[in-house]
């Protein structure tokens, strides 16, 4: 009796390992396919983000402003990666890359630079996490069912909520900065500039933003920064930054 | 060494209250299976208690009622690795990979199992029959049916060997 007994439970547990390892090697659904059906749906949700958050488009003529990051951003491009910069009216000192591959400004960020050079280096970080991945799949699964499911109930502080509490990991960032040391050297900018912001940053203890938190330690990041020599940048702009910032 | 079985009630000796209670055992361990569903621990306890309360009834009773006891422990412990994992989803990094996939499946399996060779030993327990499952039915028998020495084998006159 006890020999059968054995015997039983040696089939069940067979059983039960065999479908599950049968079904391991010969999927009934493709996890692929339930990713693209994710990228298929980051269209609407980027949709729904911009218009929950109020976000505006720069390149769009409407604004000095907007006209100005426009142009910004067609200096700070790749080709691997179409992206899209927006401004958002929000005193945070902060930016954001966001899943489908969208760059967020905010107001305090752009005030907080004393010239169009560092607020380039702000655009080139972001735009290395885009280059790069860094968005997991968490974020994208958060975000979507707070836009799609949750939908019309959801409302912006929420969804800042989500984004400021997905912070990327240090590697991402350490990644992020050389992506950016390289754009700025590739523009002709001293590395220095973000250095310069940085430490107007550092100042400001009472505000850590996102930009600053998870990210290598401070003193680590600024010295990383200033190893470059301070170089004057020869770029120039069809706006002056100054008219600018008091636009806002 | 010889192991002694009580012996097996049949149908007529069976009255209807007994075969009903027998009955009840399996349709009470689907209600607390769903209930328990979000935290497996709480139909586990609601089967351990029903199998307490009757435990002191007829061994046909009893047998029933072991049998569902026994055979829902693998299939809550599947269905809390389940929750488990799927939460994990939420906390961690979604990653919705064909290990988790199949593991749904042999879930899924064992559930709809589970449902529907109770719902056949629940007809045959109306009936006054056994009914064995797989491991679980020699199990229960073994447990229920099984003579133990310090309880009878005492009182026992046996031939000269
Ligand atoms: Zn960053």
């Amino acid at each position: 009796m006890k020999k059968r007994l054995w015997r039983d439970f040696l089939i069940l547990l067979v059983l039960f390992l065999g479908v599950w390892i049968f079904f391991v090697y010969f999927p009934i659904v493709d996890s692929d396919e339930v990713k693209v059906t994710y990228k298929y749906k980051e269209n609407e949700i980027k949709q729904k983000l911009i218009e929950l958050m109020d976000f505006k488009q720069a390149d769009s003529d409407t604004t000095q402003l907007l006209r100005s990051l426009g142009e910004l951003k067609h200096l700070v491009s790749d080709k691997d990666v179409e992206y899209e910069l927006y401004y958002s009216d929000n005193r945070e000192i902060n930016a954001y890359a966001l899943p489908g591959n969208i760059i967020v400004l905010n107001r305090g960020i752009i005030l907080e630079c004393d010239t169009p050079e560092e607020l380039i280096g702000v655009i080139a970080h972001e735009l290395g996490h885009l280059k790069m991945n860094h968005h997991s799949d968490q974020l994208i699964t958060t975000l979507s069912i707070e836009l799609l499911l949750v939908g019309s109930g959801s409302t912006a502080s929420e969804v800042t909520k989500i984004l400021t509490q997905n912070a990327f990991s240090r590697e991402m960032e350490t990644e992020a900065d050389d992506y950016a040391i390289k754009k700025m050297k590739e523009l002709g900018i001293s590395p220095n500039y973000l250095a310069k912001l940085f430490k107007k940053m550092y100042k400001r203890s009472d505000m850590i933003p996102e930009f600053l938190n998870s990210h290598p330690g401070m003193n680590e990041r600024i010295s990383k920064f200033s190893k470059f020599p301070y170089e004057e940048s020869k770029l120039t702009y069809t706006f002056d930054w100054l008219q600018v910032k008091n636009s806002l | 060494m010889s192991t002694d079985y009580y012996p097996i009630q049949q149908p007529e000796d069976l009255p209807a209250r007994e075969r009903e209670d027998a009955m009840g055992a399996y349709f009470m361990m689907f209600a607390s299976l769903a209930a328990g569903l979000p935290l497996p621990i709480i139909n586990l306890i609601a089967a351990i208690i029903y199998y307490h309360v009757n435990k002191h009834k007829s061994r046909f009773v009893r047998f029933h009622s072991l049998q569902s006891l026994l055979s829902q422990l693998p299939v809550s412990l599947l269905n809390a690795g389940l929750v488990v994992w799927a939460i994990s989803f939420f906390k961690y990094d979604f990653n919705f990979n064909n290990t988790f996939l199949s593991y749904l499946i042999v879930v899924i399996l064992a559930n709809l199992l589970y449902l529907g060779f109770s719902i056949a030993a629940a007809i045959k327990a109306r009936q006054g029959l056994m009914y064995y499952f797989l491991f679980f039915g020699k199990l229960s028998y073994e447990i229920v049916y099984k003579v133990r020495e310090e309880e009878e084998k005492i009182y026992r006159n046996n031939p000269p060997i």
